[in-house]
Formats: structure tokens, sequence, C-alpha cells
């Protein structure tokens, strides 16, 4: 069962800024989307899909400081899988997707093939080099565009959307995240994003009962944040989100990104889009959201972690969690990717 | 209220041609070249200039407009700035229509208010806002009744799906609404997802049919309104079929903007204008 989110607005944030002559298109996308998702040969053919593709490790690793515990998590994988089956069921000739890491992209690849979906992936510029992936895309039958994120802006997401929103009838998208497109692109990422958060918070309750009173999670986008926030919700345990950069001149503006109005940390080069849902949720102090500096980040000493190992923002969540004295904490660790950190 | 998009495309129709609008591009480098190309635009026979307010993140531009946003970016070019050229462009041309081209964006990130006031003191005559939600989300944010207070143009954009619509669907629907609201003149769409600069365009007939149906849509609503082709116009084949069409005006921005990048010199760029602008007259033949 997928439940389906229809808010178009997420307090200020959110939206369907697209040109009128297309917002029908969208709406028409997310009627056949709830459709869809109803429909039982679906949502047999996404539980299939999920044996097959979900990795739902999480390793809980209990540190020195006693009021501290590691939580090594697998990617968020589920509303690849999801939106790639959406792909199919509404028939659409390819999906297009635009990807930042390489086992996102690999993800995108293997899905699609096992769907039979012919796929476009947009590369981010970070691994458009990688001469191994774009092997490993091409035998599994995936085109690929390597050059555009390097040659003008590294927003791979953008440039698949740009792609969709002149064929919405032809084509599909695959959202990796939660932070991209004009209703319902956002909501639909989250609908299926969100059985993370559920995994997570049953391997919690089964390793570590409960208790705990705060989660710290390593954030870019804010997508996975939100994917685990959701499980929690009402439940009476505080979340916090930790962000770390490796450049120390972003600053905050508003913005929206593919139609959909948010935050953006930028310079003049880079933009860290975050996702609506998620910043609407920190300003009405639902949760909160830490930004820790690089240096401080990269001196953090857990035995467990080492910075070639777990992501820049895991390092930062940790050093965030050390700090809390007098809570216990569960500290989320993502491993570290192939692919850009932004 | 008067405005001086309509009495220029009127003065067109009068002359026997259609009107001609052109993108100005922000230089990254000087902002006096970027009023220099404005005035070789002008010169060259450009009737209503389109003022680039670029987006950080231009999502619905082709890669040449992508390019013209990416640079003033990179080069830490502010929003304010372009205000201050826009204004400067006012000064320089007192009788031409200047309409600021951007995304509903940059009026969110700079503030709604603080938008409209500095495209009040730079007397603008209109807004090319393709994004703004306008009937979609009926007009939340307030902005095209502002518009319409302020007697600027909020200019509409109309696909070929919602021109063509069959009646009792949802798209003519939207058709009525647009048809109704359009001010100045309303875009019509030359390329699918409105993308600048795009390869892929209408034929002749299926522009023609676009543009005679929402002319007949907006008249019979009572709307005055202008029609213009955008996206894709680049050369005698599309200046004909412009013409063919029965709209009053098109827009090119690409085009040139892709010499410029290329390093042609503005003299060059002055001479494609003026090729262009040869070729507005509704009974001339169109050069070879």
């Amino acid at each position: 069962m997928i439940e389906c989110d229809s808010r178009m607005w997420f307090g200020k944030y959110g939206g369907c800024f697209i040109a009128d002559a297309f917002t029908l298109g969208c709406d028409r996308y997310y009627s056949e989307y709830r459709k869809a998702v109803t429909d039982p040969v679906f949502l047999r053919e996404y539980e299939q899909l999920k044996k097959q593709f979900v990795d739902d490790s999480f390793r809980f690793v209990e540190t020195e400081k006693r009021n501290l515990t590691l939580c090594f998590a697998p990617e968020n994988s589920y509303s690849i899988l999801g939106t790639a089956l959406l792909v199919k069921k509404l028939n659409k000739k390819k999906a297009v997707s635009g990807v930042r890491y390489a086992d996102e992209a690999i993800c995108c690849a293997r899905v699609c093939a096992e769907l039979g979906v012919p796929l476009k992936l947009y590369l981010a510029h970070d691994i458009a080099g990688i001469s191994s992936l774009r092997t490993r895309l091409a035998s599994l039958g995936a085109e690929y565009d390597a050059e555009i994120c390097g040659e003008l802006f590294n927003l791979p997401e953008m440039y698949a959307f740009q792609e969709w929103v002149a064929s919405p009838d032809e084509l599909g998208i695959i959202n990796c995240r939660s932070n991209v497109g004009a209703f319902p692109q956002v909501n639909i990422a989250t609908d299926f994003s969100k059985e993370y958060g559920v995994k997570f918070h049953e391997s919690l309750e089964r390793e570590c009962g409960r208790g705990y009173n705060r989660i710290v999670v390593p954030s870019i986008s804010g997508s996975f944040a939100l994917a685990v926030w959701k499980a929690f919700e009402g439940s009476g345990v505080r979340l916090t989100s930790v962000e770390c950069d490796p450049v120390d001149d972003l600053t905050e503006e508003l913005d929206s990104y593919c139609g959909t109005f948010t935050k953006v940390m930028r310079n003049r080069f880079i933009d860290r889009v975050l996702a609506p849902e998620w910043m609407a949720m920190v300003e009405e102090g639902k949760v909160e959201r830490v930004i820790v500096g690089f240096d401080q980040a990269i001196k953090t000493g857990d035995p467990h972690v080492t910075a070639e190992s777990v992501s820049l923002q895991s390092l930062a969540a940790i050093c965030h969690s050390e700090s809390l004295k007098d809570e216990k904490v569960i500290c989320v660790v993502r491993g570290m990717r192939w692919g850009a950190d932004l | 209220m008067t405005n001086r998009i309509n009495d220029t495309i009127r003065r067109a129709q009068a002359d026997g041609r259609v009107a001609f609008i052109g993108l100005v591009p922000i230089e990254p480098d000087s902002m006096a070249h970027s009023l220099r190309i404005a005035n070789a635009m002008v010169q060259s026979g450009v009737d209503i200039l389109m003022a680039h307010i670029p987006n950080w993140i231009p999502w619905m531009e082709g890669k040449t407009l992508q390019r013209a946003a990416q640079e003033p970016r990179n080069a830490g070019i502010s929003r304010e700035q372009i205000f201050d050229f826009i204004t400067a462009l006012r000064k320089q041309h007192p009788q031409v229509p200047i309409i600021n081209m951007t995304l509903y964006d940059t009026s969110l990130t700079m503030g709604q208010e603080t938008f409209l006031r500095l495209s009040e003191e730079a007397d603008v005559d209109g807004f090319d806002i393709p994004n703004y939600p306008l009937v979609s989300c009926e007009d939340k944010f307030g902005f095209y009744e502002r518009c319409v207070k302020d007697g600027r143009h909020l200019i509409l954009a109309i696909s070929y799906e919602i021109a063509t619509a069959k009646e009792g669907t949802q798209e003519y629907q939207m058709l009525l609404e647009m048809a109704k609201r359009a001010r100045g003149f309303a875009f019509i769409m030359n390329a699918p997802g409105g993308k600048s600069g795009s390869d892929v365009k209408l034929s002749n007939e299926e522009l023609r049919s676009a543009v005679q149906r929402v002319k007949a849509v907006m008249k019979a609503q009572g709307n005055d309104c202008y029609t213009s082709i955008v996206c894709g116009i680049s050369g005698k084949e599309d200046i004909e079929k412009v013409k063919h069409s029965g709209a009053e005006s098109f827009m090119i921005g690409s085009a040139y903007i892709q010499m410029l990048q290329d390093g042609k010199s503005l003299e060059e760029v002055s001479s494609y204008l003026q090729g262009i602008r040869n070729m507005c007259d509704l009974d001339c033949e169109v050069p070879g």
C-alpha cells in the first residue's frame, strides 16, 4: 500500500511553478500515478522489485560514548524503484533521470533493464568521466549524456526534467530524490522513499528497543532525512539533520528547482537544493537542521569510522551527535559514494 | 491605459509588417557592452526589447540561454546590477517597449515587492514570466492583478496543445482563461516544452492553426490582444512561417546570442538582425 500525499504546498514551499500550458500534464500524471499505485498488479511487481534491489541491512554499533549508537545505513533506492515501475506501468516509451552518484546510475540502469524500460541518464559531471561506469551502463542498455553537466550546469536532474516536460506523454521520469520538479514530482518521490524510514524504524526497534530519544541524520538535500522522519512523526523522538559542505561560502537563497519553490544553498558555481517538504518541517520546528563546518567534521575521531569510508555529512553527523551529552542518540551513517557531495 | 507594447505592434501593423521582439543578453564582463548590444538591436530594427534577467537555475532554457545565464552568474553579477542596466536601457530608449524576461523564481527569490518596485523604477512595459501559474493557481501571488493595476502586461505563453484543444476539455477551459486574461500579446510556442532555441518545431500548418484558434477565442472574449511566435525562430523559413501563421509579432533570442557567444562581432550580429528585419514586411519576398 502506497499512501499518496496530494499536497501541492508545504507551508510556503513546493508548488507548481511551471507554465500554465504544462500544469494539466502534471495533474494528469498525478492522477495516473494515484491510479497505478492502487493496482494489485503494480503492487505485486513493486514487491518483487524490492526483493531484488533493496538492501535494508541497517547495522547498529554502540560507541564508547554510552549515549551514542551509530547506525550504518544502506542507500534509499525506493523512489528509483517506484518511479521506474511507474514509467513501465504508464506505458511510457522511455525513462529519463538525472543521477549524481555511480551507484544511483547503476541502480536506475539495472532496474530499467529488469523492467524492459529504455533509459536515458544525465550524469553529473563528477561521475561522467568514470569509464567503468559508462561501460557498465552501456552493457545494461542505458543511454547516457555525460557531457551537458560538465559543459553547463552540474544539475543532472534539471536536464532530465527538461526532457520530460517537452514530451510528458512519451517519457517518464525516475526521481532519485524529493527536491526536484514541480508538483507532483516531489510528492511521488517521497511517497515511495518513506518506506525506507519504516524499515529503519523496524530495525531500530528490533536492535535497540526504545532506549533513545534523538536521531541524527546526515543530509544533503533533506530527502533522506525526510524519509526517515516520516516513520517517526508523532512518536516523540526528536530528529536532527546535519549538513556539511566541502566549500564554506554557500549562502541560503529562496529559489525553485524545476518548478518547486524551496531553499537553495549556493555560491556562484554550486547549487545544493533542499527538499521543499523538509524545509517546511524545519520552519515549523518539527525537526532540527544543523550545519557543521568542514574543518570540524573531518576531525571526527570515532574509531568505527574513517573519513575514507563514510560520507562527509556522516562525519558531520557524528561530530554533532558527540556534542549531545544528555540524550540517547542514534546517529545514522551513510557510506562514501562515488560522486558529488552536493 | 496605453502601453508601449500595444502602440508598437499597432504601428508595425499599420506599416504592413510583423513586429520584431529581441532578447537583450547580460554580458558578464560589462553592462556597458550589454547596452551597446541593445543599441545595435534597436538600430537594426528590433521593435521590442526583452531584458534577460537570468535565472540561476535556468531550467526552462535551451543551451544558449543557459550559457547566457551561467556567465553572469559565474561572474558574480547581482540582480540589482541587472535592474540598474534595465534602468539605463530605459533612459537610452524612452520610446522602445521593454519587457523583463525571467522565471517567477527570480521574483520569489528577490521578493515580489522588490521585483515589482525595481521594474517600476526601470519603467518596463511588461513581464515574460513563463512559469507564473496564473490560471492553474488562480493568481495565488497576485502578480497578474498587480500588473493589470499598474498597466504593465504579463505576457502569457500558450502551447500548441492548449491552443488547439477540443471544446469541453480541461485544455480548452485553460485556453478560455488565458484568452480572457492575455494582455499586450500572447506567445504561441513553436516548440514542445517551451524551450528556447529548440530544434523541434511545429509545422507551418500546425502553427497557423494554433495562432488562428487563439485569435478567434480571444476575439470571442472581446480581447484584442496580439499574438507572437516564440521558440526556435532563427531564419528565413521561420519568419515565413510566422507571417503565414497570422501572428503580429515574433521573438528571437538564442539565434544571435549564440553568435555573440561564438565570438562574432557586433557588426555581424547587427547585419543578421537587419536581415531578419528586412523579412518582416508582409508583402515582401523573403530574400534567399
